[in-house]
C-alpha cells in the first residue's frame, strides 16, 4: 500500500505561479492546496491541516510574515517563504516569525521541492537524540562532548551552545538574532560581530581545512548547519 | 533613491512573471499531466511573457524620458484615433471596459501619435485596474482654447498624499496592495504628455474614483485637415 501523500498549503496571489506549482508539487508526490491570499491561507490551514506550508511574503490582503507568525501560534508545520523582495530584512522577519527557510523568486522548482523535502525530513526527525552523528562529526549532547573523526574537539561553552542550537535545527536557517537571543540572551540580539567571531572560531575547530563544511553562511541573514 | 526604487520594482515585477514562466516550463514536462493542463501551462507562459514584455517597454520609455532622448516626432494627429488605438491595444476586440465620448469635429493636435498612444495605454490600463469592473469613461472636448481629454474611473480614488506623488516614477502607495504594478505608468504619462507640449493632472475624491485630465493648447489647423484626418 502506498504511503499517504503529504499535504502542502501553497499561498501566493499570483495565480499563474500557483497553476505551475500545483503540478510541480503533485509530480513530486504532494497534494498542493492553493490559497490566493493571507486569509485564505489561515482559513485553509485551520480547516485542512497541512504537513507544510509555502507562503509568499507579499500578499494582497496581508503580510506573509504575519501569516507565518499566526500559523506558528498553533501549528508546528514547517513553513518556507517565497520572496521576490531583495530586502534581507523581510526574509529575516519571516524566519524570526517561525519560517524554516526561504526561497527567492525566481526559483527553480526543483530547488523548492528539495527544500520542502529537507524541512519535512527535519520535522519528522525532530526528536531528542542523545548523540548526533553527521559526516565524521559526533556531538554527544548528554555529555556536552564533541568529536571529529574520533578526536575530541575542545569547545568553549559559547561555541558548544552555538553548535548545539545549530545541530538541533540542522538544515534550518537560523537568523543572527535567533542565535544571539538563544545563546547570549535577547538583550544581545544585535551583537552580530560577537556572533561572527564565535562562529569563525567554531569553524576553525570543526573545519580545519578552512572550507565551510558543516556551517553554511547565508549572507546578512544567518547560519545553518548542513548535515 | 531612484536606483533603490528601480531595484525594488525590478525585484518584484520582473521576478514574479519569470517565476511563473520557469514554474510552468518545469510543470509542462511532468509525466502525469491531466486534460487541459498542457494548454493552461502554455497560456501561462505566453501571458507572463507578455507581462514581462510590457514591463520592459515601460522601463525603456521611462529610461528614454529620463535620458532626454524621447524627442517627439510631432505631426498632426487625431486624438480620437489615438485613444481608440490605445483602447484596442489594452483590451483587443472587447472594448466594453471603456465608454468613449468625443465631441464632434474635434480639431487635430500636433503631437507624436506613438507617444500619445503610450500615454493612453498607460492611463487606460491603470484606470481599468482600479475600476473594479465598472466601465472607465473617456471624454474628449474643447474647453476654451484647449483640447481636454479626461479618463474617469470609479475606483477607490486617491488621498492628497497619493495625488501629490502619483506621477513620480516607482511611486506605489502600498506596495503590497491588490493592484500589481511597478509604479511606472503615470510617470511615463506625464513625461510623454509634457514632451508633446501638454499638461496632465489628477483629481480625486477618496472612495469616488479618479479623473486624469490631459490638456493640449489648440493650434491653428492645417489648411486641408479640418475634420478630414479623423477616422
Amino acid at each position: 500500500m502506498s504511503e499517504p501523500r503529504l499535504r502542502v498549503l501553497v499561498c501566493d496571489d499570483e495565480l499563474q505561479i500557483l497553476r505551475g506549482l500545483k503540478i510541480v508539487l503533485r509530480e513530486a508526490g504532494f497534494d498542493a492546496v492553493a490559497a490566493p491570499g493571507a486569509q485564505a491561507a489561515l482559513d485553509g490551514a485551520a480547516l485542512h491541516p497541512a504537513d507544510a506550508a509555502i507562503i509568499d511574503l507579499v500578499l494582497p490582503d496581508g503580510d506573509g510574515v504575519d501569516v507565518c507568525r499566526q500559523l506558528r501560534g498553533w501549528s508546528q508545520m514547517p513553513i518556507i517563504v517565497l520572496s521576490a523582495v531583495g530586502d534581507e530584512d523581510v526574509k529575516i522577519a519571516a524566519l524570526d516569525a517561525g519560517a524554516a527557510d526561504y526561497v527567492t523568486k525566481p526559483f527553480h522548482p526543483r530547488e523548492l521541492v528539495a527544500r520542502l523535502n529537507a524541512v519535512l525530513r527535519r520535522a519528522a526527525s525532530n526528536v531528542d537524540e542523545p548523540t548526533i552523528r553527521v559526516d565524521g562529526l559526533e556531538i554527544d549532547l548528554a555529555a556536552r562532548a564533541v568529536r571529529r573523526e574520533g578526536q575530541d574537539v575542545h569547545l568553549t561553552p559559547i561555541e558548544y551552545d552555538l553548535l548545539r542550537i545549530l545541530v538541533r535545527n540542522r538544515g534550518r536557517l537560523l537568523t543572527h538574532r535567533a542565535l544571539l537571543s538563544e545563546v547570549w540572551g535577547p538583550q544581545y540580539a544585535d551583537d552580530t560581530q560577537a556572533l561572527r567571531t564565535h562562529i569563525a572560531n567554531l569553524r576553525r575547530k570543526l573545519e580545519p581545512a578552512g572550507e565551510p563544511h558543516y556551517i553554511r553562511t547565508d549572507a546578512r541573514v544567518g547560519y545553518r548547519f548542513i548535515g | 533613491m531612484i536606483k533603490t526604487a528601480l531595484l525594488r520594482a525590478v525585484s518584484h515585477d520582473l521576478r514574479t512573471p519569470l517565476t511563473a514562466i520557469i514554474t510552468a516550463g518545469h510543470a509542462v514536462r511532468s509525466a502525469g499531466l491531466e486534460d487541459g493542463e498542457r494548454d493552461e501551462l502554455g497560456l501561462v507562459v505566453v501571458e507572463e511573457a507578455q507581462r514581462l514584455s510590457a514591463l520592459v517597454d515601460k522601463l525603456l520609455d521611462l529610461s528614454r524620458l529620463q535620458a532626454g532622448s524621447a524627442e517627439p516626432r510631432r505631426d498632426w494627429c487625431s486624438l480620437e484615433e489615438v485613444v481608440r488605438t490605445a483602447v484596442s491595444d489594452v483590451c483587443g476586440e472587447d472594448s466594453a471596459s471603456f465608454a468613449l465620448s468625443f465631441d464632434r469635429d474635434l480639431p487635430l493636435v500636433q503631437a507624436d501619435a506613438a507617444q500619445l498612444e503610450r500615454v493612453f495605454v498607460n492611463l487606460l490600463e491603470n484606470a481599468r485596474r482600479y475600476s473594479g469592473g465598472k466601465p472607465v469613461k473617456v471624454r474628449a472636448r474643447i474647453v476654451g482654447d484647449k483640447m481636454s481629454i479626461r479618463v474617469i474611473d470609479c475606483g477607490p480614488g486617491m488621498n492628497a498624499t497619493q495625488l501629490a506623488h502619483a506621477f513620480e516614477p516607482f511611486y506605489r502607495d502600498d506596495p503590497s496592495d491588490a493592484h500589481p504594478g511597478a509604479g511606472l505608468g503615470l510617470a511615463i504619462v506625464r513625461g510623454f504628455v509634457e514632451a508633446n507640449g501638454g499638461r496632465v493632472h489628477a483629481e480625486s475624491v477618496p472612495g469616488h474614483g479618479t479623473v486624469f485630465a490631459i490638456e493640449f493648447l489648440l493650434a491653428e489647423q492645417p489648411a486641408t485637415a479640418t475634420g478630414v484626418a479623423r477616422s
